[in-house]
């Protein structure tokens, strides 16, 4: 698995809906403030798995801009304002990366689960095929989105959710590592995470999401798209044939 | 094969890492050479002191793929390349100073240091270990060895060999054994020297960890600490029974830096732990450098976060400054300041374009943090830092087939203002007015310019032409450099030509058409050299970047 440049700013959500101001940005200069310390977890990073799956549009990509965008050389913030429009979202399965940092003398977290905030029809707008130069890593827990109810459980072996037998304990300025991987077929989704944690006797709430109190974006794969692309070594996408039908998993 | 980032659902934009480096580079390069202030003496130029270029028939057959092999310090810069001889440099002048000839079945040189005087070579063996032995520098006549290898440190005088069962320190003159101590079952050591110290970092899996500072010299240990066994905390839940990743720095002046799991320890040489806040996990190759007093390191921020460069205070370990850097690659100290080693990831920054084509060396003042970026008379694509030798910067070329390896060594000229760059940023011409409406009609109607400024440059630095329907040529151009003359562009040109990673399938006059490999297919470009300025044009068909280079040349030329 390569968890290469593409770093992400994390936002922490507090359980009554507080948004802190404590994050930073891949192109950020600010120093590490270490977000609300009241609070029983720092979300200290988020990241994104970088060698993931294609990625789907919404919408054909058609004003001038937004072409210009696409098939020539934007920098960083032209283009995550692009797919921020388009709400780019990874086909069929993606990781996210998430660290996070005990606040408390002594704090378990009960339970990670991704929460789906949104759900549509499957993105056909565009595709854009990624040139894959490595392997995929091995999943080792995934969670469905396209169940009624998304939990992490094993890939391999039970069907037991990950947090019904185990838990993690975390002391104070302690880190944890969560790999998250999701999974989705049947529709798109705008999702976040949800942790639970107890620390002295109370129950708390963490939401995880990307910066600025964006959602995680997926889709499950579409019959046929609008339009293809595929990557362009010069930079940028450019037209392309469309993959086989086969629904890749699904 | 390399992949490169790319944008998703997270948002995370494809180049993000690669962009502000770019930018940087000419930011900060780019104001010195027309901003310096007047009062103090700043870094405001790299100046070649000699360069020795050495042929592939100088080493003789060298096996597929073998290496070059440099060895640095203040007496010597030693390089090797296969099973050939070890030429011993001066650092000062270039010139070959010894060679070193040894029988081809002594194997190929896989290490070299110096110490006290004594060349340290570890070449490869059929014991995975490798085989050390030391030669005199004076007289090039092996003077111990070769004894069984391992993970080898250098201190002055003294040479650490660590096994899987022992921890030994060698005099460097004579490769007598100092000290010696076995490891338990279960544990493992990692080591890290500078002249007079060395430490040591015992990890015994599931157990204990302990760091031991020793005097080179004696071996006497000078200090040892306990610190906790950080408890596996991933998930999902990995192999738990692992020992955690452990690694070990010292700087020149002592202070060492252990890093364990997912937490750095500072100490002074004296073994006092500097207390200071440090929220930065440990990587790989994680090293320290100290200069003017003050221990820098590079480190990200987190986990997965930024890279960046911290200048720590000596008596609390606490963050002076920070700077931006692109990874945690080595750092150089050089009087008061630290040059970062650009590595891997830095050069060339990307298939479509190395940008600027000209290298640069990020140096940092260690007492304000106050970073400056200077040009390198070479590439980018023909530049590989190798470290330092009595104070200069030693590069090498890159091996390319039918070209010389060339060494070169850079002094840091300090002064109080910059010596006359090139052209100034005012000059840079506008890169979307290097071709005309009239040149893309050649491809068809109705093209959209799109332009792409890169601050400070005042006029875009590159510019697409998105063609009116999406399988059109899309057109790209870039002015790589701007140089002093037009021969220096005309060199600088050659010079990517030789060392990039494009292959050249054609020339005109100031034209060198190219053609690059990538796993999304075949990338089609030109280099073009006219006036002062060195320009990439790239463009989705081969027939279309024959028909527009010679357009842009003679675009350049009229000015």
């Amino acid at each position: 698995m390569v968890w290469g440049s593409g770093i992400v700013s994390a936002v922490l959500v507090a359980a009554g809906g507080v948004v802190f101001s404590g994050w930073f940005t891949s192109l950020g200069t600010g120093v590490f403030d270490g977000l609300g310390s009241r609070e029983p977890l720092t979300v200290a990073y988020v990241s994104i798995d970088d060698d993931g799956p294609d990625l789907a549009l919404r919408e054909r990509v058609t004003a001038p801009h937004d072409r210009a965008i696409l098939l020539g050389r934007p920098d960083a913030a032209q283009e995550e304002s692009f797919m921020e429009r388009y709400r780019a979202a990874r086909v069929g399965s993606m990781v996210v990366v998430a660290v996070l940092s005990g606040n408390r003398a002594g704090l378990r977290i009960a339970d990670v689960r991704p929460r789906v905030l949104k759900r549509e029809p499957v993105s056909d707008g565009a595709l854009l095929r990624v040139t894959h130069a490595g392997e995929a890593g091995t999943i080792e827990v995934a969670a469905d989105l396209d169940e009624r109810v998304p939990r992490f459980v094993p890939v391999k072996g039970r069907k037991t959710p990950y947090f019904q037998v185990k838990q993690i304990d975390l002391v104070r300025d302690e880190r944890v590592t969560l790999a998250m991987t999701l999974t989705a077929c049947e529709a798109f989704y705008e999702f976040e995470f949800v942790a639970t944690v107890v620390s002295g006797g109370r129950t708390e709430q963490v939401v995880i999401r990307r910066p600025g109190g964006l959602p995680f974006r997926l889709t499950g794969p579409a019959r046929k798209y609008r339009s293809v692309y595929g990557e362009n070594p010069l930079g940028g996408w450019r037209p392309t044939s469309p993959p086989a039908p086969a629904k890749r998993g699904c | 094969m390399r992949s490169r980032p790319r944008s998703g659902g997270g948002g995370d934009g494809r180049r993000a890492a690669l962009l502000p480096l770019c930018v940087l580079m000419l930011v900060t390069g780019m104001i010195v050479l027309s901003d310096a202030p007047s009062m103090t003496r700043q870094a405001v130029a790299w100046r070649k002191v000699w360069s020795r270029s050495l042929d592939e028939r100088t080493f003789g057959p060298a096996g597929f793929g073998a290496g070059y092999v440099l060895g640095l310090s203040e007496r010597a810069v030693a390089v090797a390349r296969g099973p050939g001889p070890i030429f011993v440099l001066d650092p000062a002048t270039g010139r070959v100073r010894v060679t070193i000839q040894e029988d081809a079945r002594a194997g190929e040189a896989d290490r070299i240091w110096e110490a006290g005087g004594t060349l340290v070579v570890l070449r490869k063996a059929a014991a995975e270990a490798g085989l050390l032995s030391g030669y005199d520098l004076v007289t090039g006549a092996r003077s111990w060895g070769p004894r069984p290898g391992g993970e080898v440190v250098v201190s002055r005088r003294a040479v650490m060999v660590v096994t899987a069962s022992e921890v030994t320190l060698l005099d460097a003159r004579t490769g007598a054994a100092i000290a010696a101590r076995p490891l338990e079952r279960g544990c493992t050591a990692t080591a890290a020297a500078a002249d007079e110290r060395v430490a040591v970092l015992d990890v015994c899996a599931g157990r204990s960890v302990q760091i031991r500072a020793m005097d080179p010299a004696t071996g006497r240990p000078r200090w040892s600490r306990e610190l906790p066994y950080p408890r596996a905390q991933e998930w999902p839940p990995g192999d738990e029974e692992r020992a955690p990743g452990a690694s070990v720095a010292v700087a020149a002046d002592g202070t060492v830096l252990a890093c364990l799991g997912d937490a750095v320890r500072l100490f002074t040489r004296d073994g006092a732990r500097l207390p200071g806040t440090l929220d930065w996990p440990c990587s790989y190759g994680q090293t320290i450098v100290t200069s003017a007093g003050v221990p820098v390191v590079a480190t990200t921020r987190g986990s997965f976060g930024p890279y960046e460069l911290r200048g720590l205070d000596p008596g609390t370990g606490d963050v002076r400054w920070t700077g931006e850097t692109a990874n945690t690659a080595a750092l150089l100290a050089i009087g008061s300041q630290v040059v970062r080693v650009p590595g891997y990831s830095d050069s060339p920054l990307s298939y479509a374009e190395p940008w600027p084509l000209v290298a640069h060396l990020q140096t940092v003042d260690a007492l304000t943090g106050r970073t400056t970026r200077l040009p390198l008379d070479a590439t980018a694509s023909a530049t590989i830092v190798e470290g330092q030798a009595g104070g200069l910067v030693i590069t090498r070329t890159p091996s390319v087939d039918g070209a010389p390896t060339v060494i070169s060594a850079y002094h840091l000229v300090r002064a109080s203002r910059a010596p006359p760059g090139g052209v100034p940023l005012a000059g840079w011409p506008d890169a979307c007015a290097l071709l005309a409406d009239r040149d893309l009609r050649l491809l068809g109607d109705g093209y959209l310019t799109s332009p792409h400024p890169r601050p400070p440059v005042p006029r875009p630095v590159s510019c697409d032409w998105i063609p009116p329907a999406d399988d059109g040529d899309v057109v790209s151009v870039t002015i790589g450099w701007a140089a002093a003359s037009e021969a220096e562009a005309r060199r600088t040109a050659e010079e990517e030509v030789r060392y990039g990673l494009d292959r050249t399938i054609g020339t005109e006059p100031g034209i060198w058409y190219r053609e690059m490999d990538h796993p999304a297919g075949t990338g089609h470009a030109a280099i073009v050299s006219a006036g002062p300025f060195v320009v990439t044009l790239h463009a989705s068909t081969a027939q279309a970047v024959r028909l527009l280079a010679p357009r842009l040349r003679d675009h350049l030329r009229a000015g």
